[in-house]
């Protein structure tokens, strides 16, 4: 089963976007044979195999989906969510550009079962070749009646948008993403109401994962109990893997969810170059917190990494060998969140610029022995004090960098350099 | 209904209230800097986190609904720490210019680094730093006293629709503002300083002029259009310093407009004031006292002839005290019973109708017509019959209470000729101005913030005022005091003491 490629079986072949070898490798099979189901049981089908969301929260799809009213005064709409903008994120991206009609197959299921007649695609702004290869994918479809009025004969409208971001990471989180749609600053909404009530244009809201909607034609042809038959219970499906840092083979890989994370670098991506020895591994993306070289005997999945105080996040595997200075790794990371915090609420846009700002300061060898335990008080006062998780990803990285790698910022802080012997730190001018 | 207990007090609100409003029942204060009840709620300063039992994280009070059974905890040991973590953060890049900032005496940020702040500082890195900017001409942003709390852009987007002011920039470099220091097209502006909860936006005109803390209060009512707005005097001995509006129970509404806003500058202007009473002697007036003018006023009403007829010539401006004591002096002293006010539209106004971006400004700019014509005052449009009578020659004698005679049509300006036949005219006014020109006998007045009185706004809401400070150097009375002095001395029957004993209500007919 793991041999079968589900997810990734076109990936890299650029012939495989066009319709007709889509439709050869029956494509759009499970659309037609949606259309003659009642929605409820698509819906239900979907919930049954238990798809957790694929861009890191890991909720539910399917019990997403029956979150939504079914008489709204307002039209519903479904966004999907191809604004991947995490570090160490690569695997939507692949998707949409490798094989776009898998969405697009998905993305019409879910309209219908939800009843769905407007839904767009808001992609982050710098994957613009893949909004055009999106948009040549729709027309397509819609001259096929796959897509447009009356798709397949079948009486069910839908239409689909791309919606290309202006470069913010915040815009992921799905009420910010509503709001940046919306054509607003992007900012997350307060909640409740939740999106699934109130979303975009003030309608009903689904917001799904670019991988998460291309499982769904797969669950419709081949049903709940294939996909709960991969991966461990609760956390089925395939999965794509995007490893990047100190591996010899990185890139996207899919594997069966539940794959032991020593398997992924050691087996799939051949191990780490020059044999050096692991010290570090972010499990799910860079807001997931840090597993050190003697916790990687965990399987990738939701529950098992939730187990041992991570996150599984989006799969998204960073690899770091004994040559990565930690202080600095880590000053990296939290350059990205202090950028990209929208600075809307007090504790992420006062609280993670400070948190770079004496990272940076201990960079530059003039740190201060009571720096790591100011780091993670500051954590604490941001934490689950905002009013998105933005804030709590950003925590993510600090605390477990220190707390597992604790002697060695004392240790930066103490001799104001590097104990691996890094080269530096090189701040832009606008830092 | 929901029933949620709040550091053991049990309370039943509504479904939809939230925790904040639910606390505010039970007169527990949440500290909050964005919540602002008359504006969308923001949720983002976090000040106002508290403890629920049951949820994972603290939630955001301002904007948690209640659930039935809730329990809340407003000053648990997590509450504490997270609030002392926000202060923190708000303070970090913030400049604790206190002793030079206007704000200071009146800054929840201030406040609450009392109960939350730190003694000390943990940050050791550089401070944000903003350039000073004037947002159009009225009012001055210091982007580092700001704590992003938003008030002032939903007050903009909400209230007036002026979307041209905004946040610019993101994360620890927002800024709010209009881009490159344009004016904001709306007549409201001073109310975002206002309701800046720190000193990050001041008004330019109230800048350095006083220390919050010396202010004395006073309610009152603006007297700038019939709206009849509620507000704050802030003044410094007999100096005014800021009017600021009083939220409405009955409209609950808290914004007022500029004009109004600004409309104490003229009345601190000592020389465009009237301060005692004066007398026109050989073509010139000289000041006198009281009793002096009362007998001026009487000797020279002995002189005209009994058949001579007297207009009393009323104002909107004018309380309703002011107007019932004017009718029954007319009445007693002066032997007519033309008792008129200048009302609008005057004939020669076409454009009746009100701008929607006005909001609550009407267009008719005096406080109390509607119970100028309550009191059975005659409604005398731009005073156009009293012209045609005074040009006519019917009239011989004119006592004018807070009326200008003189300014009227726009194209049309009257012919100060035609009051040179009068036998007496007497004016009773706060300030200098055309018709102390033409006046034989001036007595001055309060200006509204220096006594009180009724206004009885456009919708019909009589509403009471009360004095700021007493002009220094004056002997001015209320316009009411003034007519019940000189109803006595003539011999008339004006036994009141304060304002409230004048009876306008029983001549009152508002319909």
């Amino acid at each position: 089963m793991a041999e079968e490629l589900i997810l990734l079986k076109n990936d890299g072949n650029p012939d495989a976007r066009a319709l007709s070898f889509y439709k050869a490798g029956g494509g759009y099979q499970a659309l037609e044979k949606a259309l003659g189901m009642q929605p409820a049981e698509i819906t239900e089908e979907v919930k049954k195999a238990g798809v957790r969301g694929r861009g890191g929260a890991g909720f539910p799809a399917g019990v997403k989906w029956t979150f939504v009213p079914k008489e709204a005064p307002k039209p519903k709409y479904l966004c999907c969510n191809a604004d991947e903008g995490e570090p160490g994120t690569f695997k939507d991206r692949a998707l949409m550009e490798w094989d776009p009609h898998m969405l697009l197959e998905g993305m019409a299921i879910a309209c219908f079962a939800i009843g769905i007649h407007t839904a767009y695609i808001y992609i982050r702004g710098e994957f613009h070749w893949i909004t055009l290869i999106l948009e040549q994918a729709i027309a397509e479809a819609r001259e096929a009646n796959l897509l447009g009025p009356d798709i397949l004969g079948k009486g069910f409208d839908l239409e689909i948008y791309v919606h290309e971001g202006a470069g913010a990471y915040i815009c992921g989180e799905e009420t910010a993403l509503i709001e940046s749609l919306e054509g607003k600053r992007g900012q997350p909404r307060l909640k409740p109401p939740f999106p699934a009530v109130v979303g975009v244009f003030g309608g009903p809201t689904v917001v799904n994962n670019v991988e998460t909607l291309c499982c769904v034609p797969h669950i419709i042809n081949r049903g709940a109990d294939w996909f709960t038959s991969i991966g461990p219970e609760r956390n089925a499906g395939p999965k794509i893997f995007p490893v990047s840092g100190h591996v010899r083979k990185p890139g996207n890989y899919e594997l069966p969810m539940g794959t032991p994370l020593r398997e992924i670098i050691y087996d799939v991506c051949g191990g780490i170059p020059g044999d050096r020895k692991l010290k570090a591994v972010i499990p799910g993306g860079s807001s997931t917190p840090v597993l050190s070289a003697d916790e990687v005997d965990v399987n990738m999945d939701f529950d098992s990494l939730a187990a041992i105080g991570s996150m599984f996040g989006a799969g998204s595997i960073i690899v770091m060998d004994e040559s990565t200075c930690m202080v600095r790794a880590l000053t990296v990371l939290t350059r990205f969140y202090a950028h990209e915090s929208c600075g809307q609420c007090t504790p992420c846009r006062e609280g993670v610029p400070w948190m770079y700002d004496i990272l940076k300061r201990i960079m530059r060898g003039a740190g201060k022995p009571e720096d790591a335990d100011l780091l993670l008080d500051i954590c604490s006062n941001i934490e689950g004090n905002t009013i998105c998780p933005l804030g709590d990803a950003a925590v993510g990285p600090v605390r477990s960098f220190i707390q597992k790698f604790r002697s060695e910022f004392d240790q930066y802080i103490e001799t104001g350099k590097s104990s691996v012997g890094d080269a530096g730190f090189d701040f832009r001018p606008a830092d | 209904m929901a029933t949620i207990t709040i550091d053991g007090q049990s309370v039943e609100v509504a479904d939809d209230a939230t925790i904040m409003k639910a606390a505010e029942t039970l007169g527990v204060y949440i500290p909050h800097f964005c919540y602002h009840p008359g504006l969308s709620i923001a949720g983002n300063c976090r000040m106002c986190l508290v403890e629920v039992q049951g949820a994972p994280k603290l939630l955001a009070s301002c904007c948690s609904p209640v659930r039935d059974g809730m329990v809340v905890l407003t000053n648990s040991e997590k509450v504490v720490k997270a609030r002392k973590g926000i202060m923190e953060f708000l303070l970090i890049n913030h400049p604790l210019d206190c002793p030079i900032c206007d704000q200071a005496g009146e800054c929840v940020l201030q406040d609450y680094s009392y109960d939350y702040g730190s003694g000390h500082s943990r940050y050791s890195e550089e401070r944000q730093r903003h350039t000073r900017e004037n947002i159009g001409s009225t009012m001055v942003r210091d982007m580092n006293r700001c704590i992003a709390c938003t008030r002032c852009v939903r007050f903009f987007h909400e209230v007036t629709g002026a979307d041209e002011y905004n946040i610019y920039e993101r994360g620890g470099h927002t800024e709010v503002g209009t881009y490159g220091e344009h004016e904001i097209g709306t007549k409201f502006i001073g109310n975002a300083a206002e309701i800046c909860p720190v000193g990050a936006l001041t008004l330019r005109d109230s800048r350095f002029k006083c220390r919050q803390w010396l202010f004395e209060q006073a309610d009152s009512v603006c007297p700038y259009c019939a709206n009849g707005c509620r507000i704050v005097i802030d003044y410094h001995k007999d100096v005014l310093h800021r009017f600021r509006s009083r939220p409405d129970p009955e409209t609950d509404r808290w914004w007022i407009c500029d004009e109004g806003r600004f409309g104490f500058h003229r009345l601190n202007d000592k020389q465009a004031r009237l301060h005692k009473p004066m007398i026109r002697r050989d073509g010139v007036l000289v000041e006198a006292g009281w009793d002096e003018a009362f007998a001026f006023i009487a000797d020279t009403l002995k002189t005209l002839d009994d058949e001579v007829r007297t207009v009393a010539v009323g104002s909107g401006h004018c309380s309703n005290e002011d107007n019932y004591a004017l009718k029954r002096f007319a009445n007693q002293c002066l032997k007519t019973g033309t008792v008129r006010f200048k009302s609008w539209p005057a004939p020669w106004v076409t454009d009746t109708v009100k701008d929607p971006a006005d909001l609550f400004i009407e267009l008719d700019k005096s406080a109390n017509a509607r119970g100028a014509g309550a009191l059975g005052l005659e409604a005398d449009p731009g005073l156009a019959t009293t012209w045609d009578e005074l040009a006519a020659g019917s009239v011989q004698a004119l006592f004018v209470m807070g009326a200008d005679l003189l300014r009227g049509a726009p194209n049309n300006p009257r012919d100060p000729k035609l009051l040179d036949a009068l036998g007496l005219i007497v004016v009773q006014d706060v300030f200098r101005g055309p018709m102390t020109e033409v006046a034989h006998v001036v007595l001055p007045a309060l200006a509204f913030t220096e006594r009180h009185g009724t206004y009885t706004n456009f919708n019909g809401t009589a509403q009471e005022f009360f004095a700021g400070p007493y002009p220094a150097e004056s002997v001015a009375l209320a316009d009411w005091e003034i007519l019940a002095r000189l109803g006595n001395y003539l011999g008339g029957d004006f036994p009141w003491t304060g304002f409230r004993e004048v009876p306008w209500r029983e001549e009152y007919k508002d319909v």
